[in-house]
Parts: C-alpha cells; structure tokens; sequence
C-alpha cells in the first residue's frame, strides 16, 4: 500500500531517476524476497546498532557512579540493599559475590581457600554473564555483515538470469531489453551491501566496546574480591 | 528486573527499532522524492553538410541605368533658388557670427558686386517674410544669399522646379525677385531666372531618365540555386560505379580529366575528349593510355547523365577528374 503511493510518487516525476520503489516492484519475485529480507536485515541491523549505543551509553553511566559510590560506602552491605535493584551489571557482580559470601560463611569452620576460589568463580560468572547479556545481539551483525553481500549477489544473479531469459523470449537484445533487469538484480547487491556494511563496522566497533565493558568489570570484581580476602582473614 | 517488549526487546531495543524504522523509510522517500534523476539528453539530431569550396557565378554585369544621369544640363546664367526658402534659414541660425562664413562664400562665386545691390531692396521685403531669426543682422542675410546662388548649380532639381514656382509664385517668389537683382533677369520675368541649357522635356524617354526603363531583367542570369561543387560532385558520383582505373606499377599516380558536352537531356554531345593527363611516370606510361580509355569509357557508360534541369540551361560543357580516389 505505502508501496505503491511511493511508486506513483516517483513515477510523477522524470521517468528517467532512479526509484527504488519502482525497481522493487518491477523486480522478480525471488529478487524480490531478497530485497526485503536484507532490507529486513538492515532495519534489524540498525535496531542493534541504535539499542547498543543506548544501553553501553546508559550501562556505563551508571556503572561508574555505582562504582564510586561502592567504593566510598561505610556498609557495603547497606548500600547494596540501596542499589543492589536497579539495572546495573557491577551490582550483580557484588550480588552474586555477596551471595556466595555469605553461603560460604554460614557455617562453623569457614574454608577460606575454597570460599576465595568460589568467590573468584561467583563473580567470573557473573561477570561474564553481564558481557554476554550487553553482546546478546551482536552475532546477528557479524552474521549480516558477512551473509548480506551474499544474499545480494543471489539476488543479483538470480535477477540477471531472468533478464537473460526475458532477452530470449522477446527475441531482442537492445539494452532496452536487457537493462531495466540488470539494473533491478543489481538493486539487490545495493541492498546487501547497504545492509552488510553498518553491520560490519558495528560489530567491530560494539565487540571492542564489550570487551572494554567486560575487563572493566574483571578488574572491578578482582577489587572486589582482594576486599572480600581480606575481610577473610580477621 | 527489565522492562520486555512483546519481542523480547529491551527498551533501548524498541527504541532502536523504531528508530531504525523511521530512518529507513525516511531514507526511500528521500531516494523517491529527491531530484537525483538527472535528465536524460537527447542525442542531437543528425545532419548532413555538404562541404563546398567553389559556388557558381552570380551574373556581375553593370546594371547600365543603376545610376540615372540628370535630367538637366548645367545652368546658364544668373541660377534661380525660387524655391530656397528653407537653407537659408538654418545658416543665419546656425552662423551668429558672420565672419567665418562670408569668407568661403565670396571665393566660388565671382560676382561679390551684387552684395551692395540687393541689399537696399532684400532690406524691406524680408520682414513680412517668415524670417524673424535673419532680421537681427542684416549682413548675413545677404551673404547667405550669396551662398544660394552657388547651391542651385549643384541641385540640378531646384532649377528645374524654378519655372513653375515662377509662374505659381508662392510666398518664395519675392525672395527671388531680389535674388535676380541681376539686370538680365528682369526683362523676362515669365522665364526662370536661371535656365537650362536643354529643356527637361528634351530628354524624356532618354535612358538615364528618371523615368524608369522599360528592362526589368538584368542582362546576366543567375546561377546561385546550383553550385558548382554540387555539379561536380553529381557527376562523378555518377561517374564512379563505371570507373575502374587500370593495374600496374604507379598505375595509381595518374590522373586524367575527360571533357565532354552534354545535351539538355542529360545524353552526351559527341565523344568524351582527353582533356588533360598528369601523373605519367615511366613506370605507368604503358597504362597511361588505357587509363585514358578507361576513363573515356566510364564516361560513356554513365550516361545519360542526371544533374539538376537548370544546370543544363547554363552548362553543356564539363569535366570530370579520373583518378585512384575515384575508383575508391
């Protein structure tokens, strides 16, 4: 429906401009499904993109002003009560820490060489946890940044056979014929590299942002965990 | 803990959905309704020139009557400027000074004794005369009368009309009575005061007359439709499909114009004649000869020839080059 509003509105114009509307609806049906599952991809892909950006904003955020306070805070354990709700992937981590600390000192005799190595265990998972959470999307834009160009070209392929098909049955082959076909199979490598290219680049960027995300939180948990060592020995 | 969308999306996820979205429909309205398209030019038509470096005459004859010779032969005696009223006017205007002015007046005309006579009479008559501007000073008007009497000689026309404006006498005449101040012309007052040495009359019906001639035609006839390029190159494209130049050593290097006469219709006028050959060399002297025969031949066989009909109303005779570009 939106479909052909665009399509009549470009056909208003020049005849001659190149209208992406037009071209999807001349294509072939197998062009086509092509078409709109990488332009499906790339929506996707951009919906990554944009939610990422977001969230590593906001999550970062908030992870250094919970850290500044954890940090400063006389009772750890009242300021994780405080804290310890909200949406935040360090408090988890001192969640998960503080859980097994006081499961491992529930008893009479206290382990302490296997309370630190279950603490140390605790907070790795915990923490890796948060990072595959943060990069829970991110396999989808390396599997479009590498697919989509693919997909295109099939599409393309695809496309000019018909073409190629069309040129025997009309029993003419001026670039009349051919070219209108051509120029629709193209549109979907355009499309698959449209799509593939942010994805790529997104995912290089987003996966160093991860890893940066997740050794902060190494380094904040091996913190944690030195104080929860200590705290050990008296 | 999170806040979860139907499709399991986070917050930022449905936003960045929505986002991604709009941006996308954003960007194929944008390709839509954007003037990307660039116009499509139209190849240019395609046209013939004919190169041509020569155009035939046009007819360059004089026109004998181009210029008329006057009516009039040049006037004896005291000239009448009856009907001079105008220039006079302008030249007291135009000279408030008389001083420049009298002097090249005096120098043609020989008689500066009749400045002293027509004064006293011109003195009293001028000012009923439409000449307010020349009555403030008195002398140039008379030097400007001087002047007149040199004029009419030049204007064979004011003499001519000097007899009816006599007869008629309109509000010029007075002027000219004292301008005939001359003693000859009073006797006579009915005939012009300046005459021709030959009635007007006389002449009529003379070529050069002002009456024009009854020939409307020039005497040469054009031939501008046709050009000559054009002609030569009709004939030996007609020339060409009978034309084959004869082999051997610098065969190539001869070249041999054929004339002949066609008749209006097209058909040969006698026999094709050798009308020049250059390009003999040693080698290709054996082949001169056919060359000649060769070409004599083509002629032959090409025709009758069709050329354009007025070409034949101007042209019987032609020539027509042979060589190894002709049989190309």
């Amino acid at each position: 429906m939106m479909l052909q509003v665009l399509a009549a509105a470009g056909a208003i114009g020049a005849p001659t401009r190149l209208n992406p509307v037009e071209l999807f609806l001349h294509a072939d049906i197998v062009v086509e499904g092509v078409i709109g599952g990488l332009l499906f991809a790339s929506i996707w892909v951009w919906m990554i993109i944009v939610g990422f950006v977001l969230r590593i904003w906001t999550t970062g955020r908030r992870c250094r002003a919970y850290e500044d306070g954890f940090w400063n805070a006389r009772d750890i354990d009242a300021y994780q009560k405080e804290q310890g709700k909200k949406d935040i992937p360090t408090a988890r981590v001192v969640t998960a820490a503080l859980a097994e600390w006081r499961r491992s000192t529930a008893g009479k005799t206290i382990d302490r060489e296997g309370t630190r190595q279950r603490l140390a265990q605790a907070m790795d998972s915990a923490v890796t946890e948060e990072a595959d959470r943060l990069a829970r999307r991110l396999n989808f834009l390396a599997t479009v940044g590498s697919v989509a160009p693919f997909v295109g070209l099939f599409g393309t392929v695809w496309g000019v056979m018909d073409s190629f098909f069309r040129i025997g049955a009309m029993q003419n082959s001026s670039l009349a014929v051919v070219a209108p076909g051509i120029s629709e199979a193209l549109f979907a490598t355009a499309i698959g590299l449209f799509a593939a290219i942010p994805a790529v680049v997104a995912y290089n960027r987003f996966s160093y942002r991860v890893s940066a995300f997740e050794t902060g939180l190494f380094r904040f948990a091996d913190r944690f965990h030195g104080t929860l060592s200590r705290e050990l020995e008296q | 803990m999170r806040t979860r969308t139907p499709f399991g999306l986070t917050g930022e996820e449905a936003l960045g959905l929505f986002v991604a979205i709009a941006a996308h429909i954003a960007l194929i309205v944008a390709l839509v309704l954007s003037p990307l398209g660039r116009k499509v030019q139209p190849p240019p038509q395609r046209m013939t020139v004919s190169l041509s470096d020569t155009v035939a005459d046009q007819a360059t004859s004089p026109k004998p009557d181009a210029q008329a010779a006057p009516d009039l032969a040049p006037e004896l005696g005291e000239p009448d400027h009856a009907d001079q009223p105008l220039p006079p006017a302008p030249q007291p205007v135009a000279t408030p000074e008389p001083r420049p002015v009298p002097k090249p007046a005096p120098r043609p005309e020989p008689k500066p004794e009749p400045k002293p006579v027509p004064r006293p009479v011109a003195k009293p008559e001028p000012k009923p005369e439409p000449k307010p501007v020349a009555k403030p000073e008195p002398k140039p008007k008379p030097v400007a009368k001087v002047e007149h009497k040199v004029e009419p000689k030049v204007e064979a026309k004011a003499a001519s009309k000097a007899r009816p404006d006599a007869k008629a006498k309109p509000e010029a005449k007075p002027e000219a009575r004292p301008a005939g101040g001359d003693p000859r012309a009073h006797p006579h007052p009915a005939k012009p005061a300046g005459g021709s040495k030959i009635d007007s009359n006389f002449l009529a019906g003379l070529p050069g007359s002002t009456t024009p001639g009854t020939d409307k035609v020039s005497p040469g006839n054009k031939v501008a439709t046709v050009s000559a390029a054009d002609v030569r190159s009709a004939i030996s494209r007609q020339l060409k499909p009978h034309w084959t130049a004869p082999q051997g050593a610098d065969a190539e290097k001869l070249v041999t114009i054929i004339a002949f006469t066609l008749n209006s219709d097209g058909t040969l006028a006698g026999t094709p004649e050798l009308y020049a050959q250059s390009g003999v060399t040693d080698a290709n002297r054996p082949q001169a000869q056919r060359h000649v025969e060769l070409a004599i031949r083509a002629v032959k066989l090409a025709a009758p020839f069709k050329l354009p009909a007025d070409v034949y109303s101007h042209f019987h005779k032609f020539t027509a080059k042979f060589d190894r570009q002709l049989s190309q």
